[in-house]
């Protein structure tokens, strides 16, 4: 199977911002294993071609892989908890602390509260590419900060 | 706007998304998987390497040959993969078990029984309104739930915003509930009604006062007239509580990921009854029974909370159910008053049969005791154990600190704490009567160690008997930081 022309052209402009999404949601030891997955899975398809907005597509993408592995993302989490605490996690530091805050919220409170206070997004620009509603947005960023005010304070 | 907070979580996202790794090339893009099936299967098979290298780590730390004073009992068994089954004999339960154990839904049984002990954190709720001459459901009201805070004054971002007693607040909704938000002079603020706008909350709040004096409710007379004080409890930040934890699982054992986070459902209960002197808040929220007991399922009022709350018994106990599906929750709280009733010895105790089943991997042999390392087996927990004269006594390990597995059991009367150190040594203080933050090294319990030469630990303390209270937590320069550590085992009843 080979991916052709257009579907390489995405990849390569898409491919870093996706992966450090993912890192957000699944920590960064998997990040590249997820969206790599989901990648593929989007690009060696045809459907994606019909999209209009492919970035939003893909995060959407990866928040469902995040959510439909649920399981092994607590599992993931858990381990990026250890690595950090044991300092093994990627090049780049992350507090333990923020590993352990991150893992309480939800899949998709990780991926607003990412795209909300990292990318600057806007609350309806957060639910295009998420696929949710603005209330909906603005309830999980409520919930998800009100949880990192009480670990990361 | 909370600026410090928001300052905070912006830089905790910015290191995750530093630490990202580079996209790797498009050529190196594998096709996917033709079918989900094998994709699955991949998965298992590579979460299932993640277990035996963990495992592998773990027992090959635990069982490594013997220092001086201390003894390997039995030959190392880390070079074997762990187990893909657990051991059938040992994790089924004899008749005569079942019959001292309560009645549990689909199948579960209790895999694990502790007890904690949790300071108090300043909090108030008041429940302003007006009851139905019944007396059962509230016709006009609202609901304030406070609690102490260094952030500033202000909101949180992305809510519809409304002014507020001279700052921001934040209106969001929670199950078609209005729920307002704000600070103020140090207090964090939440309002639930259903009965009154966020227009109408704000007109009365305007003008009613802050008690102050280091309270961090209303006074009850600055409330207008047609929507008096029904209730309030206000939290007293000295007093201990004492909670009892339960971990459920099914019968041929629960799951558990590497790290022995297990999905199954647990259920805590919290006795407010010392930090509380009139109901809390779940109890204000629900819904009053013509028995004059309250039921007040917290979920169906705030879907987004992953916790049920449930009320056993307004004003003493508080039920948190976490990890189990609704049909498991609404199964639970038909059972809790048999668990409750239930022996916690004859809990432990069967819970610690069935964890002695799970496959030996490495023993530690030191003079107080023998320490031997169960389970390991893919998506099945890990147990310690501690033998002593005979007797031996199993816990689920490392449900709190993934990093150093340690549990502890009262055997023959003396209460024992044991474990590993894998990376950072644990040290053990008597929190009894002293909650301090910071604690000498020297002021710890002493624990007796098995050094191995990797760094890891296998060690064992015996608890004196006027002790009933113990925080844990790593040192650090001769010191033990113990501000992190919000909660304390207690000696099992």
């Amino acid at each position: 199977m080979v991916m052709d022309a257009d579907a390489v052209a995405a990849y390569e402009k898409y491919a870093d911002e996706v992966v450090r999404f993912a890192s957000a949601v699944v920590g960064p030891s998997s990040a590249e294993d997820v969206a790599a997955t989901v990648m593929a899975r989007v690009l060696y398809g045809s459907s994606w071609r019909s999209v209009a907005n492919l970035r939003a597509y893909l995060f959407t993408a990866v928040t469902n892989e995040a959510r439909s592995q649920h399981r092994a993302t607590r599992r993931r989490w858990a381990r990026e908890s250890a690595d950090a605490r044991s300092g093994t996690v990627s090049d780049a530091f992350v507090r333990a602390e923020v590993i352990d805050a991150v893992r309480t919220l939800s899949v998709r409170q990780r991926a607003v509260v990412y795209l909300t206070y990292w990318i600057g997004a806007t609350s309806d620009e957060v639910a295009s590419d998420l696929g949710v509603s603005v209330r909906t947005v603005e309830r999980e960023l409520t919930t998800a900060r009100r949880r990192l005010e009480v670990l990361l304070r | 706007m909370n600026h410090a907070l928001d300052v905070e979580i912006r830089r905790a996202m910015g290191e995750l998304d530093s630490a990202a790794p580079s996209a790797r090339s498009v050529e190196a893009l594998a096709p996917p998987a033709p079918d989900a099936p094998r994709r699955q299967g991949v998965l298992v098979a590579a979460t299932a390497a993640a277990i035996l290298l963990l495992a592998g780590v773990i027992w090959a730390k635990a069982s490594r040959d013997a220092t001086s004073g201390v003894m390997l009992v039995s030959p190392t068994t880390v070079a074997s993969p762990p187990d893909s089954t657990p051991a059938d004999e040992t994790t089924t339960t004899s008749a005569t078990e079942a019959a001292n154990e309560p009645a549990l839904p689909d199948g579960l049984v209790v895999w694990n029984v502790g007890e904690g002990l949790m300071p108090g954190r300043p909090r108030s709720e008041q429940l302003f309104g007006q009851l139905d001459p019944s007396g059962t459901t509230m016709e006009r009201g609202f609901l304030v739930s406070a609690y102490a805070t260094d952030l500033p004054a202000g909101a949180p971002p992305g809510d519809s915003t409304v002014p507020i007693r001279g700052t921001i607040g934040a209106v969001s909704e929670a199950a078609g509930i209005p729920v307002l938000h704000w600070t103020e002079s140090g207090i964090a603020f939440d309002v639930y009604s259903r009965t009154l706008s966020a227009e109408e909350i704000v007109s009365v709040l305007d003008p009613m006062v802050l008690r102050g004096q280091g309270l961090l409710s209303f006074d009850p007379d600055s409330a207008p007239a047609d929507l008096p004080l029904i209730v309030e409890s206000e939290s007293s930040p000295t007093i201990i509580s004492h909670n009892t934890y339960f971990r459920l699982g099914p019968i041929d054992g629960p799951l558990a990921d590497p790290m022995n986070d297990l999905d199954d459902p647990r259920i805590t209960i919290s006795d407010w009854t010392a930090s509380f002197e009139s109901p809390a808040r779940i109890i204000a929220l629900g819904v009053k029974q013509p028995d004059g007991s309250y039921e007040a399922p917290v979920s169906s009022y705030l879907p987004q909370e992953a916790p049920a709350r449930y009320v056993l018994d307004p004003g003493r106990s508080v039920i948190t159910i976490t990890g189990a599906s609704a049909a498991q929750r609404q199964g639970i709280v038909d059972s809790l008053p048999e668990l409750m009733s239930t022996d916690r010895n004859i809990l432990r105790d069967s819970a610690s049969r069935r964890l002695s089943g799970l496959p030996e991997r490495a023993r530690v042999a030191l003079s107080i005791g023998t320490v031997v390392m169960r389970g390991g087996a893919t998506d099945k927990p890990t147990a310690l154990c501690l033998v002593v004269d005979a007797s031996e006594s199993c816990r689920l390990a490392g449900l709190t600190s993934p990093m150093a597995p340690a549990a502890h059991a009262v055997v023959d009367g003396t209460w024992y704490f044991f474990g590993i150190d894998t990376e950072f040594p644990q040290a053990l203080v008597d929190c009894t009567n002293d909650w301090s933050d910071t604690v000498p090294v020297e002021a710890t319990i002493p624990r007796q160690t098995s050094q191995e030469a990797d760094g890891a630990t296998v060690w064992i303390a015996a608890i004196p008997s006027d002790v009933t209270c113990i925080r844990s937590d790593r040192v650090n320069d001769g010191l033990i930081n113990l501000a992190g550590s919000t909660g304390a085992s207690a000696r099992p009843s």
